[in-house]
């Protein structure tokens, strides 16, 4: 998937959340934090050239980033740290059994606010809509 | 992880994915979707002793990772080979449309609704009313 096709999925997968409750549906916002994430990780991993359009993380860890010729800069690291963080929720609240817990809610979302920040700071405008539209008139 | 536990996570999903847009938010009901089959199917497998509380899998491949695959592997029927094959449906279909680009039609979701129904049907046998 190209930069924006990953920036366009996670605007949709954000809309879903806002529709849920942190409280009332833990599971699926811990869910949809992870997804979002990891397409503007894979958004912010298309632009730096770490990887390709069709080499896309289906975890931070899945691949290994030490497949990738190119390493991740430290921003995109700082990332992959809150979106990690995201990623240890779900064998725990989404796999496993355990009960919400307000402090692991809020946790969530401020890790994923984190990641979006810093995913989007990488991208730039390099998946803007006017380069999106040069980009498909190109191809 | 025990069947009723198991019920319990299956329950938080459906309820999550009925507060959802069929359309604006498929990828979001979809999801959903694969974790209640996910629940339900580990507790079916649970109750029927073919896997312990001890083993959940994730995902239909995983069932190679109990301890114990060939006695689990020949306990499959139909019926609870068809739960492995209602995920293996999920699986399918969260690479294309959640994680991939895939364009959504009507018939994405429901051949994600007809899974669920499917593995909802033997959870029901099983548990009784969900």
């Amino acid at each position: 998937m190209r930069p924006r096709e990953h920036i366009l999925k996670a605007e949709r997968l954000e809309a879903s959340l806002r529709k849920l409750d942190p409280s009332d549906d833990f599971e699926m916002v811990i869910e949809l934090c992870v997804l979002a994430a990891t397409h503007l990780f894979n958004a912010a991993l298309h632009v730096e050239g770490v990887t390709h359009g069709h080499s896309d993380q289906s975890h931070t860890v899945r691949p290994p980033m030490e497949y990738h010729r190119k390493s991740p800069s430290d921003a995109i690291n700082k990332g992959m740290n809150a979106l990690s963080d995201l990623e240890k929720l779900r064998p725990v609240y989404v796999r496993g059994g355990a009960p919400f817990e307000q402090e692991v809610a809020d946790g969530c979302l401020q890790n994923f606010a984190t990641a979006k920040q810093i995913f989007f700071d990488v991208i730039g405008d390099v998946a803007s809509d006017r380069e999106w539209s040069e980009v498909r008139r190109d191809s | 992880m025990t069947p009723e536990l198991h019920l319990t996570k299956a329950a938080h999903f459906a309820v999550s994915a009925a507060r959802l847009d069929p359309v604006e938010d498929y990828e979001a009901i979809m999801w959903a979707g694969m974790h209640t089959c996910t629940h339900w199917t580990n507790a079916i497998f649970h109750a029927k002793g073919l896997t312990s509380v001890e083993f959940d899998f994730e995902h239909s491949w995983y069932i190679d990772r109990c301890p114990d695959p060939d006695r689990v592997l020949a306990g499959l029927d139909d019926q609870l080979g068809g739960l492995l094959d209602a995920l293996a449906v999920f699986e399918g279909l969260r690479a294309a449309y959640v994680r991939g680009p895939g364009p959504f039609g009507p018939e994405v979701l429901a051949r994600s609704q007809e899974a669920l129904d499917r593995v909802h049907a033997v959870a029901e046998e099983v548990f009784g009313t969900l």
